[in-house]
């Protein structure tokens, strides 16, 4: 449940914080993008441990 | 295959044009054609359980690309698509790659192909000073209409003509997958990714040659949807909702028969003209409501889709007969 509060937090941030010097679109482009390399890198999530 | 029949529908499917003249219907007929060809698209790595929510995008590229190759540089679409589908491709093996050398399969690659497929919808949106963002963009109109180097025509004929050719392609490469190698392999992946790798066969590239072909045919699909259109937005050629619209028509129809896309996308785009009609702006997304209903009823009670079952009574039969 934290690792999901984190990954909203981040999502949030990064979508707002682009949006204050890059059209809003970029800052949705930049989370996604950030999804997909999260899943190559960290598929078990940004938190979870391996088992 | 039953040649004869095959040959009579040929036959009648090239002469309609020249009998019947009506506007409208040959416009709905176009657009079925253009969208059953990029359902079919879909249903090309769907079928090997290759779960893709990402062709929304591949679509986006495909049209835009043709159209931005026009405007800018006078490209003629009959290389402007081309470059798109190949940008289609190019976009596929980016993605894919990646997926299938780390191995992911499943509810990650939807998800994943699903953020490719936001990923290009809000690109394009951002880019509104190129791409015309959510007002949608024109490709520039020849002058006068018609032009066979711009890929542009006023009749509804000639258009129906060429995305009955396009929309034949459909078929004739589910037939040809069907009958290659390729297909033996992506069915042992599809049953036991290990299994297959360990009789020889190289799964990465396997997957990565279906997903290229299904991308460069969504691009194509893209690129004639835009010429047709003469207008294109990232609501209509990209994003999640043009991805699941694929997914939704292809199961309706179903997704192992070679016509199950084109019969998902007459059910569906006749729906929604009807819905248009009947209702009017009063019934604004009921269109929507009658696809879930329908993906939810074939679902339960037509796991093959539309055609499954059909298929399903004719084959014993066929068998008899041989």
């Amino acid at each position: 449940m934290f690792g999901g509060f984190v990954a909203a937090f981040l999502f949030a941030e990064i979508i707002s914080v682009s949006g204050l010097y890059l059209d809003q679109e970029w800052g949705y482009v930049f989370a996604f993008a950030l999804f997909v390399v999260l899943m190559f890198l960290r598929p078990q999530g940004l938190l979870a441990r391996r088992s | 295959m039953n040649w004869p029949l095959c040959a009579i529908a040929t036959v009648a499917l090239v002469a309609l044009p020249f009998v019947y003249h009506g506007a409208y219907p040959l416009h709905i007929l176009v657009l079925i054609l253009i969208w059953s060809f990029a359902y079919t698209s879909w249903s090309v790595m769907g079928r090997f359980g290759l779960v893709s929510l990402g062709h929304g995008g591949f679509m986006g590229i495909g049209a835009y690309v043709t159209a931005l190759l026009w405007n800018y540089w006078h490209l003629t679409p009959w290389l402007g698509i081309p470059v798109a589908m190949l940008a289609a491709a190019v976009m596929a093996l980016l993605i894919g790659y990646p997926c299938f050398r780390f191995r992911i399969t499943g509810h990650y690659f939807a998800l994943l192909t699903l953020a490719l497929s936001a990923i290009a919808l809000q690109v394009i949106t951002a880019t509104r000073d190129v791409t015309g963002g959510s007002l949608g963009y024109t490709p520039e109109r020849w002058q006068g209409g018609s032009s066979l180097y711009a890929l542009q025509f006023l009749g509804k004929e000639t258009w129906y003509l060429i995305a009955l050719g396009v929309w034949a392609l459909g078929p004739l490469i589910l037939w040809r997958v069907d009958r290659s190698m390729l297909s033996h392999a992506l069915e042992a992946i599809a049953e036991d990714e290990d299994a297959a790798a360990a009789i020889g066969v190289n799964v990465t590239v396997e997957k990565l040659k279906i997903t290229v072909l299904s991308a460069t045919m969504t691009g194509l699909a893209g690129g004639i949807y835009c010429q047709y259109q003469m207008f294109i937005s990232p609501d209509t050629v990209s994003g999640i909702a043009v991805s699941l619209q694929m997914v939704f028509a292809a199961v309706l129809g179903g997704l192992y028969v070679p016509l199950g896309p084109t019969v998902g996308a007459t059910i569906t785009i006749l729906a929604t003209e009807l819905l248009r009609i009947w209702f009017g702006t009063g019934a604004v997304g009921w269109d929507n409501l009658v696809y879930g209903i329908l993906l939810v009823v074939v679902i339960i009670f037509l796991p093959q889709g539309l055609l499954g079952p059909l298929r399903a009574r004719l084959r014993p039969r066929q068998s008899r007969v041989a």
